[in-house]
């Protein structure tokens, strides 16, 4: 059973994270991984993470790899719940909304062809 | 020699240099590697122990060293990944720490008492003390250069200089005493201090743009380069006081500290190794104790050389000097368990012996040498670094010279000792042997 959703007002930061795990819901996302694909730093994309996790959108595990052979401890990974890859939906419509610029209704001026 | 022999020579000169260049950039790459640890461990001191489990252990450093390997071939890259990736984790691991440690699902029972959390960090707590003293330290040169400013007499311009830093070093104080008990009045100190920071640059300028020969602009861009250095330093004290422990935790810390230690271990060494044991450590505790203070004499020496005296006075003062200096020492090691006060009044105290220690030796070298002041200023503030080390060292040391008391008291006077002086001394808990 997965645990209660915290209601989050997502900020843009938080939606460009949500949107890469939301591109593929099943699949295992890394840290370092995030940073290159959102363009955030580290100072900025760990504490949104921690956040989500927190909240309980995010699940976090552990890489499944041997350290002797890797030479290198098992990094943690974080995969989107269900219920937040629904709620987290919504949400991104609701802010790409937001964030829609207006439609211009003035007319154009255009200009005619023979016209001095 | 023929030119086959010069041939051969310089062919092993060449192996040699080229073998020794690929040693020291393997050195250069492994010290360049260690950076962004460095940097990750500072940010995990602000975690408390089970964030630094979770976030540190578990995730932060399983991805840079993930980072550090993905770009394994190149080590410049390596070090700007690394650096970037820890660098934006020690700037926000403050703000993860209080993130987490908030509990947001459950919510306080009504009528229950709020508490704030607290900002502090976990680092120990003498630790960070030492490092805002020498931060407060280095102040101490800029200090001086605003005091030249008033044209008084030597004396006078060390007494001016001594009271900016102790202003500097008292505002530092405040700022962490304010830190999370009254934001207003930290507020208020923040204001004063940047005013008194940029009174002192102004009365660098002053100085700089009288002495100097290299015009306005050079005296306002080394006037500003001072100010700012004042302003870095003492930024990095009240970091390095944010991220020590409070008062209270290391009280308590200590006191688990001494509980663990007070029912001393049975002694299971046989006699030869408890001798062995006890030769190895004498020596290293000894060694330790004296390289320190022959080091200091040398640094005292240097500061005795800048009062001018006859070679006889100059041997004399720096004697005095490091007599101060492993006094200091002493004093601390006695005073630290349980006079608190005694204690600060000391570090205060040996804060501005060093500091003015150092500004002897930089008065000492702007005699001497013909290199610029920046050159002088570096090499009087790699000095007292020296010293402070040296200090560090010896205290250090000391503080090792009593847990080896101790280790005696519980393992080893026993055998030696005849056995009439062992039953009226026989240390509490030590019991195991001296009834055989």
């Amino acid at each position: 059973m997965e645990p209660p959703l915290e209601d989050l007002e997502l900020t843009p930061r938080m939606a460009g994270v949500l949107k890469v795990f939301l591109e593929d819901p099943q699949r295992p996302r890394y840290g370092f991984e995030l940073m290159r694909l959102t363009g955030q730093p580290s100072g900025t994309l760990y504490p949104i993470l921690a956040k989500l996790e927190h909240a309980g959108w995010l699940a976090g595990g552990r890489e499944d790899i041997d350290p002797h052979a890797e030479g290198r401890p098992p990094r943690r990974f974080y995969r989107i719940t269900g219920a937040a890859a629904r709620a987290a939906h919504k949400q991104l419509a609701v802010l790409s909304e937001r964030y829609r610029p207006p439609v211009i209704t003035q007319p154009r001026l255009t200009l005619k062809r023979g016209t001095p | 020699m023929s030119g086959s022999d010069w041939g051969a020579v310089a062919l092993l000169g060449s192996l040699v240099a080229a073998a020794l260049g690929d040693v020291v950039s393997e050195e250069i790459r492994g010290w360049l590697d260690l950076a962004p640890h460095a940097i990750l461990r500072l940010a995990a001191a602000q975690l408390d122990p089970t964030q630094r489990e979770t976030l540190y252990e578990d995730e932060w450093l399983p991805e840079l060293c993930y980072v550090l390997r993905g770009a394994e071939a190149r080590p410049i890259t390596r070090l700007i990944r690394g650096t970037t990736f820890s660098l934006g984790l020690l700037i926000s691991a403050r703000r993860i720490a209080r993130h987490l440690s908030r509990t947001p699902i459950t919510q306080p029972a009504p009528g229950a008492p709020s508490s704030l959390p607290s900002r502090r960090g976990q680092a120990p707590l003498p630790r960070q003390i030492v490092l805002a003293l020498l931060t407060a330290a280095l102040g101490s040169l800029p200090c001086y250069f605003a005091a030249l400013a008033l044209y008084g007499s030597v004396d006078e311009t060390f007494v001016w200089a001594g009271l900016f830093l102790a202003a500097l070093a008292g505002g530092e104080v405040a700022l962490d005493f304010y830190r999370d008990r009254h934001g207003r009045a930290r507020r208020a100190l923040v204001i004063l201090l940047g005013a008194f920071v940029s009174v002192l640059g102004v009365l660098r300028f002053t100085y700089l743009a009288t002495v100097g020969t290299s015009g306005l602009v050079s005296a306002a861009a080394g006037a500003l380069l001072f100010t700012a250095a004042t302003a870095g330093f003492i930024f990095l004290g009240d970091r390095a006081l944010l991220a020590a422990e409070t008062p209270q935790a290391w009280r308590a810390r200590r006191a688990a500290r001494t509980a663990v230690m007070a029912p001393f271990p049975t002694p299971t060494l046989s006699r030869a190794r408890q001798l062995a044991v006890y030769i190895v450590t004498s020596v290293g505790q000894v060694l330790l104790a004296v390289l320190p203070v022959t080091l200091e004499y040398l640094v005292c020496y240097l500061a005795a050389q800048a009062l001018d005296a006859s070679a006889d006075a100059t041997l004399m003062w720096a004697g005095v000097f490091l007599l101060v200096l492993v006094g200091g020492e002493v004093a601390l090691c006695v005073y630290r368990t349980g006079h608190r006060r005694a204690t600060r009044f000391l570090i205060v105290l040996l804060g501005a012996f060093f500091a003015g220690l150092g500004v002897l030796r930089y008065s000492y070298l702007a005699q001497v040498e013909v290199s610029g002041v920046v050159v002088i200023l570096v090499e009087a503030c790699l000095l007292t670094a020296v010293t402070a080390g040296c200090f560090i060292l010896g205290f250090l040391s000391l503080r090792a010279a009593e847990t080896l008391q101790v280790r005696r008291r519980a393992t080893w006077h026993k055998p030696l000792l005849p056995r009439h002086f062992l039953g009226r001394h026989r240390p509490q808990g030590s019991h195991s042997e001296t009834t055989q």
